[in-house]
Order: structure tokens, then C-alpha cells, then sequence
């Protein structure tokens, strides 16, 4: 499979996770969807790994030149589950006080 | 050769910290001058200047301050005042790495282990439900954010195959060895950076979030945090954005961003109420001054950036020092402050002095810097008549504070201001005119 | 080193008088007074010293003090006094004295700070009138705005706030254009020679294109020309002046407008031959501009400050028109204009606001008749209202005088119709006389005369005022070398 159509999945699913967050009223949900698109960097990133785009350019050709991306790909797992684990512990905080976790509460600061 | 000595305090006194501070300052300064400690393999991950060395020294200086100014604030916004403290050091630490960064791992990491401790400070606050929502938008717009970057360091990396900072160039292809892929990449990293420094038009965030925010915790995000996103900008903008000039007009691009940011901030700030806010306004206008410093990176820009980064965070860290201290955050809270603090007042007047950038303060040399770097270019003259035009404007709000505390009369209630805390902000207003009169003393050190 | 001393005597001074405001008053006048005085002196000192050395016309430089301040911009401390500066630095002290004793009794809140920010708006001029490094000059550009800002906004009118900040972005805005243009130079001069500086006399030395120096030099005049200010961007004038306190509305109109003034022959004109030349017409035309638009609005007033306010514009436009002629004699009429413009329109002030202490108004309607209650304020009145119109026998007429000669060789229409406004002087002076000092009475209310103090400081006025119509020489011989060599580059 050319490397196009990972890229192609990976943007459509990036793109998804955009609109979500941008369109959706409700905390979880963009929480989800910004989920979405670190997995989409996730799978772009696995993907460019092993078929490098352009080889001929950079020269990386040997076998273990993908591997600091798939380190990458580790690193964000893991900053993500501790984003998850923050941003859940604020949302919960958040629902305790006011018994709701949609944005449109937000707007206290405004004024 | 590292520098992130991590000093964790578990212990609760802030004097520990401040101590904590004052050691890795001073072996920071030593390292700048050459003398290692020890040596650590950072397998190219990470590369330490005297321009990171530099900054490293003013951000550990600048919290080294605030912790003194205002720690005694810091312990009393919460139950957890000790682990108020280690957040703090573990932000400082992501400044570190963000100092020093040579790839774009450490980028990400870097700017992800700054943010995560301020979503929680942002949120400190549990009972308050302005805090709370500040929190919730700072987290949902970061982590958004660092969405957007992580796919720009992807495609980068697919269109180099490589996450160093440098890459080796081999001019086949379209524009000398730059691909499709690494522009739209530089893009994204781009809008994630903007997310994170608050210029327009992604700075929407930053006015509630400081407006929200425990006040104490606004001055470390507005300055030190803030400076740190500003020198991961310059060096990314140094290498990558440079080298990518030919395929795109760099330079256009932020020179809308800065009119941008400096029209919405400064015009905003204008018409606000609330000391504090206007302050996140004036913060996201002097973004637009520091992103001067982006615009050509040379060695002016730099040094200008390193210099408006101390001269900025000393001021800002200042005044909300005192803001901490006020009963009322509105304008009208400061009436006749010159009355019934008249010390206060008058550290108020240089720090806001400073920020406005008249001379004999430090301030005034930032924007000169800012200034200079982009006038050297001999183009885009037009950005900086721009940028001194509202600069002219910005005097208008900060005088407004003045105006409040020295020409109205009020009774403008304060906490009880210990001795101590007068010391420490006549001290500070005296660095500040320091370097306004001599900026030598801060620049000596980068010339070496 | 005897400048470097006089600016730091002025800030000494200042810090002192803030500091002893805290215990007592009486002092504070007594130490802001005495610190003046110390200057003027100084001043007094040089220019006996100097005479000789200018008259023969060999350099026209006779202080040069330079040291480092920051080597690694080519930025230096470098303050140096020729006979413009001198003319203009005993200027400031004779009118610093001046507005330390009209405002001996006026002021009563703060006194310490007031004399703080005075002393510090003073130093900022003499800074201004003597630095010789493009930055120091910048910087001491800016030093003076901040304390005159303070003055107008604490101890100014009911309007004071608007008028503070008018007058602080006005200005604020013309400065940093110009610092635009001072960086822009530097550079060019940088890419040009190699080396980094400031200086006056490497940066004379640049040539920069025509058609960029054109544009460097419209950030200078921009700066200068508000503050001159010309007829577009008078705006902030009359309402600055009308709201400072007394010895600021002197100091505004006495001194910091002639910083405009200076800064144009000492930087534009040596700076951009060519470009200035261009630009002659066009900067004359406005000149007479202003002088009639000026001349009328003062006419259309019923505001005292507001119509002597309107006269500044009126006879800055002079100062704009011979400037530009490039004559010789035009010259001279120019900065004898700036010193009798100085001490005319400064003495007005001062009558304007010795009237409204006593009458708590500004209003010309209500005013009239004043001569019978106080003859003594009458007829000083009208030696300067004379003044202002331009008698013979008084300094303004000699001023204006050599300017109209100057510029009529240039161009004969536009001396005409600067002529013309000298016609419309006459009109706004004597409506202003008749309207205050002549007239019934409008209130049968016993009015003090002038205390001593006051006599003190009008005679001092007076007499200045007619020994410099009667006797120009000595300003005229003190500047007669920078004259020359400033015409004679063009």
C-alpha cells in the first residue's frame, strides 16, 4: 500500500477530531476527540516510520531509521495518559461544581 | 552536560524553594562560564548555548523573585501549598528542556511537561468557579494545541525523516530539499506555537485563563511560562523556518500575526475594567512586541528577546505581586493607592513605567531591541511604525493605573503589607531601572 | 563636564526637593529655587567664557564632553554646547527661575513632588538642548514627557486628565517615529562605514539614498513638528496648555515647544541637506498655515490660556517659515523668535494665571475692566500683548522682522501673507486687552495688585523682554557661527 493512503487516514481522522472539538458543546467529548487526533499523529507516525516518504532526500535507509519514530509514537502514549489523567481530574472538579459538563457553562469569565 | 537538576521540595516552607532556586542559580551561572558538574550523554536530544545558559539564568532569577515576593500568596491559595511549589519546579524544568531542546521530541516533551503543572495551577483553586473554568478551557485549548503541533512534527518527519533540529539538506526536489509535507507541518507546529506564546489569532484563551486563574499563579503563566514558549518559537524559527524560506514568505505570515496580536491586544486592553484583565490583554500585546524577535532572528533579535523576557517578566511578576495584595482588582480598586501605600505606589508606577517602555527602565531597551532587530532588515519598515504606533497607544492603559493610584481619590484597601514584601519590590523596581540605565550588565554576560 | 554637571545639579536637586517635601515645604521651593539659580550661573559663566571663541567663528563647538555609556551599540554620552545650545540653555534656567516663583504660592499639595517633576522636566530639555549621541538625545526626549505629564495631570484644571494624555501619545508618538528614523540611520550608517554609532558627527557623515532619506527625515520632523507643533497636529496644545498648571503652561510654551524648533536645526537640517531642501516649500507653506490659522482661532477664543495657546501656534508657524528660507538673517530671526517667543508668551501665561487665582476664571466674558482695580497687571499686560503683535522697540518685533526679511527673498508670496497674520496678531492682542483690562467693570470686587513676588518676576520679564528688543546683539552674536555654518552647508 503506498504511503499516501496513510496519510490520507491520517488526516481524515485528524480532521475529524478538529471539527469535534470545535463543534462539540460537550467536555468529554472534545476531550475525545483531541484523543482522536493524537492517534492520528500516532498512526501517521507508525506509518512514516516503516515507509519513509521520501527517501531519496533524506537518505534514511537502513533499517533501524524509523525507530526514533516509533520511540515518538511511546512518548505520546504516555503524555497523553497524563493529559488524560489531569484534564478528567479538572473535568470531574468541574462537575462537581456546577453538575454538568457542557462548555456552554463556560462563560462566566466574559463579563 | 545537563542542567535540569531537579530539585523536588516536598518540604512546604517556600524558603526551601527560594533556597532550591538560589543553588540551581547560581550553578547555572557557573555552567554558563564554563565550569561543568557533570556530564550526561543527551544522545543529541539536547544542546545547551549560552543563549538557553542565558535564559535559564532569567527564568530561574525571575522565579527566584516571585517566590519571595509572593510565596507567602502561594501557600495560602490552598491546601496543598508544597505541591503548589514541586508544580512549579516541574514547569521550570520543562523550561529547561525547552531552553536547550535540539529535537523535536524534546519540543513536544518539553512544552507538555511545562503545561500539564499549570493546568493544575490554573485549577488550584477548587471552590471558585472562575478557577475552575479557567482551568478546563486552559486544558481543552492546550491539549488541543498540542494536537495541532504533534501533527506538524509528523508530517516534518515525513517529509525529512528526521526529528533533529538541523536537517541535512540535499537540494533535490522541489524548493532545495523542502517538501510539502514539511511545510504544512511547520504550519501546524506554527499555530501551536501561537497557541502557546497568545498571539492572534489564537490567543482567544489567554484572557480568561489569566483572568481565571488564581492571581499568583497568572504572574508565573504570563511571564516565565510564557518566555519559555517564546524561546522554543526563536529557535525553531532560527533553524527550520529559515532554512525554509525560499518556500514560503515567512516573513509575511508573521507580520499579520504581529499586527494581529498587537491590535486586538492592545486595542482590547483598553476597554477593560479589571486591572487583572487588562493585564492578560497587555500580555498578548507584548507578545506582539516580542514576536519582533521572530520576525528575523539574528543575534540583535536574541539578545533583544532575552532582555525583554527580564525586562517583561520583573515588571509583570511585580505588579502582580501587588495585585495580589489589592482587595479589588478593578481600576477603581487602585484609587489613591499613592495615599495609603505610597511605596507600593511608586514601584507600581516604575514596573507599569517599564511595561509601557519609557526609558531609564528596562523596558524601554526591550522594545528598542524589538525594534532594532527588525529595522535592520532594512524591510517592512511599515510593521515597525505599526508596532511604535501602538505602543503609543499602550501607554494609555497602563497610565491608567497610574492615574487611578496617584489623581483619584479612593481609599484603596490592601492586605497588610509586611516590610519585607516593601523590600523585596524596592528591589526589584531598582533592577529594572538598572537595566534601564545599564543594559550592559544583562548583555555583558552574552557577549561573555 | 560643566553640562554633565548642570543636568545631574537639576536631578540632584529634583531628588532633594522630593525628599525634603515630606517634612517641609518652605524648603523645598527654597531648594528647587537655589538649584536653578546654581544653573543659571553656570550658564551665565559659559557663555561670558565663550564670547570671544564664537564671535571669531573658528569652531563653532566650544564644550565637547564625551564618555561611553554603552561601547557595544556605538552608544555614547556625549553632550556638547554651541551658541544655540547656550542661547537656549539660559533660556531654560531664566524661565525655570521663573516658574519655581509663579508658582511659590499656587502650589500646596505635594510641593516636593511638584518641584520633582519640574526640576526633571527641566533636566530632560537641558538634555534635549545638549546631547549630541541620537540616543541620548531619544532618551532625554522622552525623560522630560513623563515628569510634564505628571504636572499637567495632578496640578492642572478641571480638564487635566484628557489634556495629560493628549499631550503625553501626541508626543509619545512623534518620539518613537523618530526613534524609528534614528535606528534606520544607524544602520545605514553601520552598513555604509562598519562601525556602530550614534554619534552626531559619524552620522553626519551618511549619506543615505535621496529618496530613504527623504522618508528618515519625515520621521524626525514628524516628532518635532508636534511638538512645535505645526497646523495638523496642533491638537493637543491648546488643551495641554490651557490645563497646566501656571509655570507648566511657561514651561510648555516657553521651552519645550523650542525643543521642536531646536531639533530641526540642530538634527533635520545638518542631517538631510538635500532632503530638507526638497521639502522647503512644502514646510513653509505650512508655516504660514499656521501662523493665520492660529492667529484666527486665537481671535475666535474666550478662553485666556486657550487664545495665548492659539498665539503659540501663530508664532511657531514663524519659526517654521524662517527655518525653511535657509537665509542667514531668517535664521537669526529664528532663534531670537524662540527666545522672545519664550519670554513674551511665557509672561502671558504667567498674567493668565496671576487672573485666575484672583478671579477663579478663565472665561473672557467675565473679565473686563481690570485696569482700575489693578493698574499696576494692566500695563505689563500690555507690554507683552504689544510684544506679541510685534511692536518695534520690544524683542518680537526683531524677531519677526529679520524672518520676514529672510523669507522675502525666498518667496515673496507666502511673506506677504505672513505679513497678513502679523495683521490678525494685532487683532486677537488688542481684542484680548480691550476685553480684559478695558471696559466696565463686570464686578464691583476689590483685587490685589501685584505682590512682590509677582512685581519681581514681571519686571524681570519686562525688562528682558524690551533689552532684547533694543539690544539683540549679544543672542545674535552667539549664535552668528552656528547660523552661518548651517546656511551656508545649504
Amino acid at each position: 500500500m503506498p504511503i499516501q493512503y496513510y496519510i490520507a487516514l491520517a488526516s481524515a481522522l485528524f480532521c475529524i477530531g478538529v471539527v469535534g472539538v470545535l463543534t462539540r458543546r460537550n467536555a468529554i467529548i472534545i476531550f475525545m476527540c483531541i484523543e482522536l487526533m493524537l492517534n492520528a499523529v500516532n498512526l501517521l507516525l507508525v506509518a512514516f516510520s516503516k515507509m519513509p516518504f521520501n527517501i531519496a532526500e533524506t537518505g534514511a535507509s537502513n533499517a533501524s531509521a524509523g525507530a526514533d519514530a516509533q520511540l515518538f509514537v511511546f512518548f505520546i502514549m504516555v503524555v497523553a495518559a497524563a493529559e488524560v489523567s489531569v484534564g478528567l481530574a479538572i473535568i470531574v472538579m468541574m462537575y462537581r461544581n456546577v453538575h454538568s459538563v457542557d462548555i456552554n457553562f463556560l462563560n462566566r469569565l466574559k463579563n | 552536560m545537563i542542567c535540569s537538576i531537579i530539585v523536588r521540595n516536598k518540604g512546604s516552607f517556600r524558603h526551601i524553594a527560594a533556597f532550591g532556586l538560589l543553588i540551581l542559580l547560581i550553578a547555572n551561572i557557573l555552567e554558563t562560564y564554563g565550569k561543568d558538574f557533570f556530564h550526561v550523554n543527551t544522545m543529541q536530544l539536547l544542546q545547551f548555548d549560552r543563549f538557553g545558559f542565558l535564559f535559564n539564568s532569567i527564568a530561574l532569577g525571575a522565579t527566584l523573585i516571585y517566590v519571595l515576593l509572593t510565596g507567602k500568596e502561594i501557600e495560602k491559595s490552598g491546601k496543598y501549598a508544597a505541591e503548589y511549589f514541586t508544580l512549579i519546579f516541574f514547569v521550570l524544568c520543562g523550561i529547561f528542556i525547552l531552553s536547550a531542546y535540539d529535537n523535536l521530541l524534546m519540543l513536544f516533551l518539553g512544552i507538555e511537561i511545562m503545561s500539564i503543572p499549570l493546568y493544575i495551577l490554573t485549577g488550584s483553586d477548587k471552590r471558585n468557579l472562575k478557577s475552575n473554568e479557567a482551568a478546563l478551557k486552559y486544558f481543552l485549548m492546550g491539549a488541543f494545541s498540542t494536537g495541532l503541533m504533534l501533527m506538524g512534527i509528523a508530517l516534518m518527519y515525513g517529509g525529512t525523516g528526521t526529528f533533529q533540529l538541523e536537517v541535512q539538506r540535499i537540494s533535490v526536489g522541489m524548493y532545495k530539499g523542502v517538501s510539502f509535507l514539511e511545510i504544512t507541518g511547520l504550519l501546524f507546529l506554527m499555530v501551536a506555537m501561537a497557541f502557546k506564546v497568545s498571539a492572534a489569532p489564537f490567543h482567544f484563551w489567554t484572557p480568561d485563563v489569566y483572568d481565571g486563574a488564581p492571581a499568583v499563579f497568572t504572574s508565573f503563566m504570563a511571564t516565565i511560562v510564557k518566555a519559555a514558549a517564546f524561546v522554543a518559537f526563536i529557535k525553531l524559527c532560527d533553524v527550520r523556518m529559515t532554512a525554509t524560506l525560499g518556500a514560503i514568505d515567512w516573513k509575511l505570515l508573521f507580520a499579520l500575526i504581529i499586527v494581529f496580536t498587537l491590535l486586538i491586544g492592545n486595542i482590547t486592553a483598553v476597554f477593560q475594567q479589571s486591572v487583572k484583565r487588562m493585564l492578560a490583554y497587555s500580555s498578548i500585546a507584548q507578545a506582539g512586541f516580542m514576536l519582533f524577535a521572530l520576525f528575523n532572528v539574528n543575534d540583535v533579535a536574541k539578545e533583544g528577546l532575552l532582555l525583554y523576557t527580564a525586562a517583561y517578566s520583573l515588571a509583570t511578576i511585580g505588579i502582580f505581586a501587588i495585585l495580589v495584595k489589592m482587595k479589588d482588582y478593578t481600576f477603581e480598586g487602585y484609587n489613591g493607592l499613592a495615599k495609603t501605600q505610597p511605596v507600593l505606589a511608586a514601584t507600581n508606577t516604575v514596573f507599569l513605567l517599564s511595561l509601557a517602555g519609557i526609558p531609564l527602565t528596562a523596558g524601554f531597551f526591550a522594545k528598542y531591541y524589538m525594534l532594532a532587530a527588525v529595522v535592520k532588515t532594512g524591510s517592512y519598515i511599515w510593521l515597525v511604525v505599526v508596532g511604535v504606533l501602538f505602543a503609543a497607544v499602550s501607554v494609555y492603559y497602563y497610565f491608567r493605573v497610574i492615574q487611578a493610584m496617584y489623581f483619584r481619590n479612593g481609599n484603596a484597601a490592601t492586605e497588610t503589607i509586611t516590610f519585607s514584601f516593601k523590600t523585596g519590590l524596592i528591589i526589584l523596581a531598582a533592577i529594572i531601572i538598572l537595566i534601564g540605565i545599564l543594559p550592559q550588565v544583562l548583555l555583558n554576560w552574552f557577549y561573555f | 563636564m560643566i553640562l554633565v554637571w548642570m543636568i545631574s545639579i537639576l536631578l540632584t536637586g529634583g531628588l532633594l526637593c522630593w525628599l525634603a517635601g515630606r517634612r517641609n515645604n518652605e524648603l523645598v521651593k527654597w531648594i528647587a529655587l537655589l538649584t536653578l539659580l546654581v544653573d543659571f550661573v553656570l550658564v551665565g559663566n559659559l557663555w561670558f567664557q565663550h564670547q570671544g571663541v564664537v564671535t571669531s567663528g573658528a569652531s563653532t563647538w566650544f564644550i565637547d564632553y564625551k564618555i561611553n555609556w554603552i561601547p557595544s551599540f556605538g552608544i555614547s554620552f556625549h553632550v556638547a554646547a554651541d551658541g544655540l545650545s547656550a542661547v537656549m540653555l539660559a533660556l531654560t534656567f531664566f524661565l525655570g527661575i521663573l516658574s519655581v516663583l509663579c508658582s511659590w504660592n499656587e502650589i500646596t499639595q505635594r510641593t516636593g513632588f511638584y518641584y520633582f517633576n519640574l526640576l526633571w522636566t527641566l533636566a530632560g530639555i537641558t538634555g534635549v538642548f545638549v546631547a549630541l549621541d541620537l540616543f541620548l538625545f531619544y532618551f532625554f526626549w522622552e525623560v522630560m514627557l513623563v515628569p510634564m505629564y505628571f504636572l499637567i495631570a495632578i496640578w492642572g484644571d478641571k480638564n487635566r486628565r484628557y489634556a495629560a494624555y493628549k499631550f503625553f501619545i501626541f508626543t509619545q508618538a512623534g518620539g518613537l517615529l523618530m526613534l524609528i528614523s534614528i535606528l534606520t540611520l544607524y544602520f545605514i550608517h553601520a552598513s555604509q562605514t562598519g562601525t556602530y554609532s550614534y554619534d552626531y558627527f559619524d552620522l553626519l557623515n551618511t549619506k543615505p539614498e535621496p529618496s530613504t532619506a527623504k522618508w528618515i527625515m519625515m520621521g524626525f520632523m514628524i516628532a518635532f513638528v508636534i511638538k512645535l507643533p505645526v497646523v495638523p497636529f496642533h491638537n493637543w496644545l491648546p488643551d495641554a496648555h490651557s490645563e497646566a498648571p501656571t509655570a507648566g503652561s511657561l514651561i510648555l510654551a516657553g521651552l519645550l515647544l523650542k525643543t521642536g524648533a531646536y531639533g530641526i536645526i540642530r538634527f533635520v537640517l545638518p542631517l538631510f541637506p538635500q532632503a530638507s531642501a526638497e521639502i522647503a516649500w512644502w514646510a513653509m507653506l505650512f508655516g504660514v498655515i499656521g501662523i493665520i490659522y492660529g492667529a484666527m482661532l486665537a481671535f475666535a477664543q474666550t478662553d485666556v490660556k486657550r487664545l495665548i495657546a492659539y498665539t503659540s501656534v501663530s508664532h511657531m508657524g514663524f519659526v517654521l517659515l524662517g527655518i525653511f528660507a535657509f537665509r542667514e538673517m531668517a535664521m537669526q530671526g529664528v532663534v531670537m523668535q524662540m527666545v522672545t517667543h519664550g519670554i513674551s508668551t511665557g509672561a502671558l501665561f504667567v498674567l493668565a494665571g496671576m487672573i485666575k487665582e484672583r478671579l477663579h476664571t478663565r472665561d473672557i466674558g467675565q473679565m473686563g475692566g481690570l485696569w482700575t482695580s489693578m493698574p499696576a497687571m494692566g500695563g505689563v499686560a500690555m507690554v507683552f500683548t504689544m510684544a506679541s503683535l510685534g511692536l518695534p522697540a520690544l524683542g518680537n518685533f526683531v524677531a519677526e522682522f529679520l524672518i520676514l526679511m529672510g523669507t522675502f527673498f525666498v518667496n515673496v508670496p507666502f511673506t506677504v501673507i505672513a505679513t497678513l497674520g502679523l495683521v490678525f496678531s494685532a487683532l486677537y492682542s488688542l481684542r484680548l486687552m480691550q476685553k480684559v483690562f478695558m471696559g466696565p467693570p463686570k464686578e464691583e470686587k476689590h483685587l490685589k495688585d501685584f505682590s512682590t513676588r509677582e512685581l519681581i518676576i514681571m519686571a524681570v520679564l519686562s525688562i528682558s523682554i524690551v533689552f532684547l528688543g533694543l539690544y539683540p546683539q549679544p543672542v545674535m552674536d552667539m549664535v552668528k557661527g552656528v547660523v552661518l555654518h548651517l546656511t551656508m552647508r545649504s
